[in-house]
């Protein structure tokens, strides 16, 4: 009896693991379109032109890796790319919209998308997945520069192996990076900062605070610089105060924080998982607009909801439908046609939701905006 | 080791009885965790700036709160001799087919049964593993927690839940805003929350010391080997414990979904740590066989009072609050420990001791 009931467990766990197993990658369902013309159109096995004039001779490009070498594209070749980002769609909803483009691009382009990502904010793991990523030598990579520092050996480890490289949603380009990879899909974090600050106190203001979910991600670090500078060209004082993706004690903190601080009426959160926790310190605290302004990135439809009624000016729309569906587009680019974007910066933002626009966002939100 | 205090000398004359009194109160498994709690209370009172005042109190209780609940289910099996690390998941299960179902447009008491019975179910699971394998329940749940987390991203489609309607009565229920309270004393901005943290502890710590189930999950955790000789089923405990911890996450879950109105399938990450946080400040011996519901609560709120008092300070920067944290876990086991047996402090001195003795003896 026990013995039977322990199998069939046994056997739900090993369900489970290959269910973890598929979670993880969001591969689309595009086969039934392969292209069948693979066999003439494939490469020479001896890719002879070295993919840059600094790589290292011995470095030579892998046969299966027909990347770099402008001479070796291949127009029909079935991409397999693969994704790295220090976030997903489970457990913050900003991603869903981003992970939304790359699968539409993928079934556009009829390429195999996998992303990969950590469980929790995690910089170390988000590194470690770069690694992997090289190891599975995919046609191409699109990840987040999270932290230049931390992820520029993993990233020159894939640029070594000949696949190409785009960043998209973090990062500052490649020159500032001083990372090799092609170019940056996203907005400018500081502008995006900087530009909200001075909505902010367009009427004025006492203090400011923006409220940081993810202290460390240099991304949304380098948002609340260009606030707290936009600020401080106006001669108004303005920190950084650190909560968590756990609504609870976050709420308490803000609260706790605007106790201390009583006077601060300028607050800048940076996405959803920050707005959710403040949405509800502000009516607990019976805040209104005329008492204290609020900016933030990223919409939700509590944000959506919160533009029209009023206690939001804004949320700033970096347009994370455009950041996955033009990674996955330059990468093909790239590697059926040898065509490299121009800029080292490709912005996709900062673009500001206000009433004016919030309709006609809204109707799109979730899936596309 | 496990239940000694309560079988102890009763009688005797009145000076000993008192200092036998005393002996036993400072060695009951709460002693430490109440003077702990005292102690930074009394200390934020004097020097902190507006911690001594309601709405300081309410956020503490109310950022303690569903973790509270949940360290209810982990202190019990942690007093049982075992560890559950897939709390975080379960609680996501909770809150997220809660959200989901009443979205939907279920009736929200169908939702509350499925947002509850799920992570029973998943608790369960856990405990049937534990028996069946033998495995350390550190490992067990240590898998489960990737295979809960991951099971319910593949049921979500990775998608998370928000609501904007808030205003169902069984959020209120849950979680509601108690403002007939905030009308009378401007600030308590507790939640209804508070009643089921407060009713659970003592249903809970009810159990744990005045039942046969309670005396047995003592004896567990103490000795196994000891309680199965005198005729305790060690399996249906555990697996009792297991299935409790799951329920407690389920219940947590439900809650964040009625005050937030948003479930991620990271709902809880972390919540695993921090409810053996709080059971280890609350007294609750790692290894199991002693501890207390109320010690676990007390823990919870210790840490949360910690965290607002250095907001409200104003001057350490919030990033270094885990580090504050950090450090009372440590100083609050040393306290326990001490106060228990004495022990462990006394090799630290002796380590002191025996250093600068080396340092004395050394030429240079």
């Amino acid at each position: 009896m026990s013995k039977r009931i322990m199998s069939l467990l046994s056997l739900l766990v090993i369900v489970g693991m290959l269910a973890a197993a598929c979670g993880t990658t969001a591969v689309p369902a595009t086969s039934e379109t392969v292209a069948t013309t693979a066999p003439e159109a494939t490469t020479p096995p001896e890719a002879t032109t070295p993919p840059e004039a600094t790589t290292p001779p011995e470095a030579t490009t892998p046969p299966e890796a027909t990347t770099a070498a402008p001479v070796a594209v291949d127009p029909t070749a079935r991409l397999n790319i693969i994704f790295v980002q220090h976030a997903l769609c489970a457990w913050d909803s900003f991603w869903c919209t981003v992970e939304n483009g790359i699968k539409q691009a993928a079934t556009d382009m009829n390429i195999d998308a996998t992303i990969l990502g950590p469980e929790k904010f995690d910089l170390e793991k988000t590194a470690q997945l770069i690694d992997q990523a090289v190891s599975a030598t995919p046609d191409g990579i699109a990840l987040t520069v999270t932290d230049a520092d931390l992820f520029r050996a993993p990233i020159q480890r894939a640029l070594d192996a000949g696949i190409p490289v785009v960043a998209y949603n973090a990062g500052k380009g490649p020159v500032e990076d001083d990372i090799a990879y092609m170019t940056y899909l996203g907005q400018d974090e500081y502008q995006g900062g900087y530009q909200g600050g001075q909505r902010l106190i367009a009427d004025g203001g006492t203090k400011g605070v923006c409220i940081n979910q993810q202290v460390g991600h240099t991304g949304l670090d380098a948002r609340c610089k260009g606030f707290i500078d936009a600020l401080a060209e106006k001669n108004i004082p303005a920190e950084v105060l650190a909560i968590t993706d756990d609504p609870a004690p976050s709420q308490t903190t803000i609260a706790d924080y605007y106790a201390a601080n009583p006077d601060t009426d300028i607050f800048m959160t940076l996405g959803p998982n920050g707005a959710n926790p403040f949405y509800a310190f502000y009516t607990e605290t019976s805040l209104s607009p005329d008492k204290v302004k609020h900016g933030t990135f990223d919409l939700s439809p509590e944000i959506n909801a919160a533009i029209k009624d009023g206690r939001t000016m804004f949320g700033i729309d970096q347009q994370p439908f455009l950041q996955g569906y033009g990674a996955v587009m330059y990468l093909m680019l790239k590697v059926r046609y040898g065509i490299s974007p121009a800029n080292p910066v490709t912005p996709t933002g900062p673009g500001f939701v206000t009433t004016a626009n919030v309709d006609v966002v809204e109707a799109l939100a979730g899936e596309y905006r | 080791m496990a239940t000694v205090q309560r079988d102890r000398v009763e009688a005797g004359p009145d000076a000993a009885a008192r200092q036998v009194r005393l002996r036993q109160a400072l060695e009951s498994p709460i002693a430490g965790p109440v003077i702990t709690l005292v102690g930074v209370f009394i200390l934020f009172s004097l020097f902190v700036p507006r911690f001594f005042q309601w709405d300081a109190m309410a956020g503490i209780v109310n950022a303690a709160t569903l973790t509270g609940i949940i360290t209810i289910g982990v202190t019990m099996l942690m007093i049982s001799g075992e560890f559950d690390l897939s709390v975080g998941p379960m609680m996501a299960w909770g809150a997220y087919l809660f959200g989901y179902m009443i979205q939907r447009g279920d009736p929200p008491l169908l939702a509350l049964v499925v947002g509850l019975l799920v992570p029973t179910l998943l608790g369960a699971v856990n405990g049937l593993i534990f028996n069946w394998t033998r495995i350390p329940s550190f490992i067990i749940t240590l898998s489960t927690q990737f295979i809960y987390r991951s099971l319910l991203w593949v049921l979500s489609g990775g998608n998370m839940i928000q609501t904007t309607a808030k205003s169902l009565p069984i959020y209120a229920f849950f979680n509601g805003r108690l403002e007939w309270l905030v009308n009378l004393v401007p600030g308590a901005n507790f939640r209804s929350s508070l009643f089921w943290l407060i009713g659970l502890v003592i249903v809970f710590q009810f159990i744990l010391v005045r039942t046969q189930f309670g005396n047995h999950v003592l004896a567990t955790g103490g000795n196994p080997g000891a309680a199965a000789a005198q005729g305790v089923n060690v399996k249906r405990i555990k697996l009792a414990c297991f299935t409790l911890s799951g329920f407690l996450s389920g219940l947590a879950g439900v809650m964040l979904f009625s005050q937030y109105g948003t479930a991620r399938i990271a709902t809880g990450a972390g919540e695993e740590l921090n409810a053996i946080a709080a059971a280890v400040v609350g007294g609750t011996l790692l290894a199991g066989g002693s501890g207390s519901i109320v010690g676990g609560l007390l823990g919870i709120i210790t840490i949360s009072m910690l965290r607002t008092g250095i907001v409200r300070l104003d001057i350490v920067d919030a990033d270094n609050f885990p580090a504050v944290v950090g450090v009372t876990i440590i100083v609050a086991a040393m306290f326990n420990n001490w106060l228990r047996t004495g022990a462990p402090v006394r090799p630290l001195f002796d380590g002191i001791k025996r250093m600068l003795r080396l340092r004395d003896a050394s030429p240079g």
